[in-house]
């Protein structure tokens, strides 16, 4: 009975080591969680792109749950996922830009020919603020609560798929538990 | 001829002047160690599966600004790698620090390893046992002799009961 046992194992094995690879399947390996997460947006001291006379600092991402969506104009992904936020704002979603290793005029200059969604747009010329948020890459948009605390992250476009199944139900649930503590 | 020459050698030097390789004078020989042990064990977040010195992912040349700032200030080689963990999480070191998430990534193997050590001390165990009940084998045929004359005295004893009747 017992060596019976012994050459069940190899089988056994095979079988867990299975199970282990499945849980794996359609993950997406380039998926990063940030290292942010659940931490308070980094301190930052930045000009606004419209405004480089105006500075602000974090406080301009509490008082309510926002989008931070990082952009630049020599982003490809960027010009496919603008319709996108510009739809999004007029529903109603604060969106904070993070303009991003950029130019000024010509970011001032896509924003007035695309359309602007953003309710400020802060200027990190040299990617600063961006390092140490841990942007890797634009665009990517956060999830920050109203007290400016990182909630979530998508490294990618923004689009109907990505908003209804990924964004919304957090950016929702953030707002519900906003209101419930007032 | 020598015109050949001339233009395999500037094709031969324009080669260096393609590769993207930052150029930083380094204080001391240490610091410059420091840089470059980082730049080989840090890995760039963008395209995974480089390391920073590595890379020329915009982001991986960031980075390697960064631990070339923050060594010639002077700070450790841990105290840059927490920096990068810090934004952009344990994914970015080679060498992910011993936490009770990486306990079994650090010393699984050496549970395996040590499985398979008391597995085999197991089977040489059970082998010697199996030859030593080999080697007694003398007084086994004795027993086995034995057997067969009492079974035989058993089968006599019945045909004989089966001849009475």
């Amino acid at each position: 009975m017992k060596s019976r046992f012994i050459y069940l194992t190899p089988l056994i094995l095979a079988i867990g080591l299975g199970l282990i690879l499945y849980t794996a399947i359609g993950k997406d390996p380039s998926h990063l969680e940030t290292a942010r997460m659940n931490d308070p947006v980094p301190v930052f001291d930045l000009a606004l792109l419209d405004n480089p006379g105006t500075r602000v600092d974090q406080s301009v991402l509490t008082g309510r749950s926002q989008l931070l969506n990082v952009w630049a104009t020599w982003c490809p992904a960027c010009r496919t996922e603008h319709p996108y936020l510009i739809a999004l704002a007029e529903q109603g979603v604060p969106i904070v830009g993070l303009n991003y290793k950029d130019n000024q005029a010509k970011a001032n200059q896509w924003l007035a020919d695309l359309g602007d969604p953003y309710t400020v747009n802060l200027y990190d010329p040299k990617g600063i603020f961006g390092f140490d948020l841990g942007v890797y890459g634009a665009p990517e948009t956060y999830l920050i609560d109203k007290h400016g605390y990182v909630r979530y992250r998508h490294v990618g476009e923004v689009n109907q798929r990505v908003w209804e199944t990924l964004l919304k139900p957090r950016f929702e649930a953030l707002t519900r538990s906003s209101i419930n503590t007032k | 001829m020598l015109r050949f020459i001339l233009i395999f050698l500037s094709v031969l030097c324009s080669g260096s002047g393609l590769a993207d390789i930052d150029v930083h004078s380094f204080s001391s020989t240490k610091a410059q160690e420091t840089y470059q042990g980082l730049t080989r064990e840090l890995r760039c977040p963008k395209c995974q599966n480089q390391d920073i010195a590595d890379s020329n992912a915009p982001i991986a040349k960031d980075m390697r600004a960064q631990v070339y700032r923050l060594v010639e200030e002077g700070k450790t080689h841990d105290e840059v790698v927490d920096f990068m963990i810090e934004r952009f999480g344990d994914f970015v070191t080679y060498k992910p620090k011993v936490s009770t998430e990486t306990l079994l990534l650090w010393y699984g193997p050496w549970v395996f390893i040590g499985i398979g050590f008391l597995v085999i001390v197991g089977l040489a165990r059970k082998q010697k046992n199996a030859s030593k009940q080999l080697g007694s084998s003398s007084d086994g045929v004795a027993d086995e002799g034995q057997k067969t004359k009492q079974d035989k005295a058993k089968l006599d004893d019945l045909l004989s009961k089966f001849d009475d009747d």
